[in-house]
């Protein structure tokens, strides 16, 4: 089974076949998994994320239509737990502040020691000012930057066009860089 | 091309996203414009640097069991509370269209009987007060009493 193509397997998936799921699980849940874990920057929240993209797969195959990539479908998935995680989470934190959030936020620009920065801990900022990007502009970045997608994936996983896709990833980059020339 | 409009392709560049038309026209200023040049270094360090810092944990070995444990809860469950999301969205629609005619109806009752409780000796008053000498019921609705 695991030389079956996509389509072939969804058709299956569409009739409650649990093996043709696990041929698309080791396909597909290292992306997954990578694109939630991005996204949310913590190991327990990308778990749950992927553990409910696979039963999202299984239940609405039978909605697939072979005319669409069969990653794009799961990307736009992924996408839609993210944001809806998201959401979730903030109004459940929005009347207290975690101490994770507190190591989060940079230390006032006084107390910090005048040293020139390398590459990985500019590397380590900008991770923590992604996370504070609005959730469309960080999901654009991490599927075109990290995950290599084209800006019409993008737009086919984010429901938008390829002009939104290129505005929502200049604005990205700018807010990153002024984040991060304001911390230094 | 101007700066402000090098600038914003500076992005889709980097992203091998600007068709060749407008990159050959990108790299001619990149050639002459030494701000536009920097901030395209810039930029470029800054997306080496975001992969640089970037570390995503190995896939849980034990997620697959979890998924199969999610799908058999999934089963389990009754059928309207699978389908809970898309009743619940069923019930509102038609609690709207409820409400709706709901309403409508009670917004046409209500116009009766203002028709029905305005006495001709009303009416004669009223016509009066206003300074007309004909009105009909929607515009006793509509001025209400002074």
């Amino acid at each position: 089974m695991a030389s079956l193509a996509d389509s072939t397997l969804m058709e299956r998936l569409a009739g409650g076949d649990r093996q043709a799921l696990r041929v698309l699980y080791e396909r597909h849940a290292e992306f997954v998994h990578r694109v939630a874990y991005r996204f949310l920057r913590n190991e327990e929240d990308a778990r749950d994320i992927t553990q409910s993209v696979f039963v999202t797969i299984m239940e609405r195959a039978h909605r697939w239509r072979p005319e669409a990539r069969l990653t794009t479908w799961i990307y736009r998935i992924v996408v839609n737990r993210c944001i809806d995680h998201r959401s979730r989470a903030s109004r459940r934190r929005r009347a207290t502040v975690s101490d994770g959030d507190l190591e989060e936020i940079p230390a006032p620009e006084e107390s910090r020691p005048d040293r020139v920065v390398d590459r990985a801990e500019q590397g380590a900022r900008l991770l923590a000012a992604m996370r504070e990007l609005p959730e469309r502009q960080r999901l654009a970045l991490i599927l075109s930057r990290f995950e290599e997608q084209s800006y019409q994936e993008v737009a086919a996983a984010l429901g938008c066009s390829k002009k939104s896709v290129e505005s929502l990833l200049v604005r990205a980059r700018r807010s990153l860089a002024k984040r991060i020339s304001r911390h230094r | 091309m101007r700066c402000h409009r090098a600038r914003r392709l500076l992005s889709p560049y980097l992203d091998g996203e600007v068709d060749p038309r407008r990159r050959a026209s990108l790299v001619a200023h990149l050639s002459g414009c030494e701000a536009c040049s920097a901030e395209l270094r810039r930029l470029r360090d800054q997306q080496d640097a975001l992969v640089v810092g970037d570390q995503v944990p190995p896939l849980p070995p034990d997620l697959w069991g979890s998924v199969l444990s999610a799908l058999d809860d999934a089963e389990r469950l009754p059928w309207h509370r699978r389908h809970r999301a898309r009743l619940v969205q069923a019930a509102c629609v038609a609690a709207c269209v409820v409400l709706g005619f709901g309403a409508g109806a009670a917004l046409s009752w209500r116009a009766e009987s203002v028709s029905e409780r305005v006495s001709m000796g009303e009416r004669a008053m009223i016509a009066e007060a206003f300074d007309v000498t004909a009105f009909n019921d929607c515009e006793v609705l509509r001025c209400g009493p002074r």
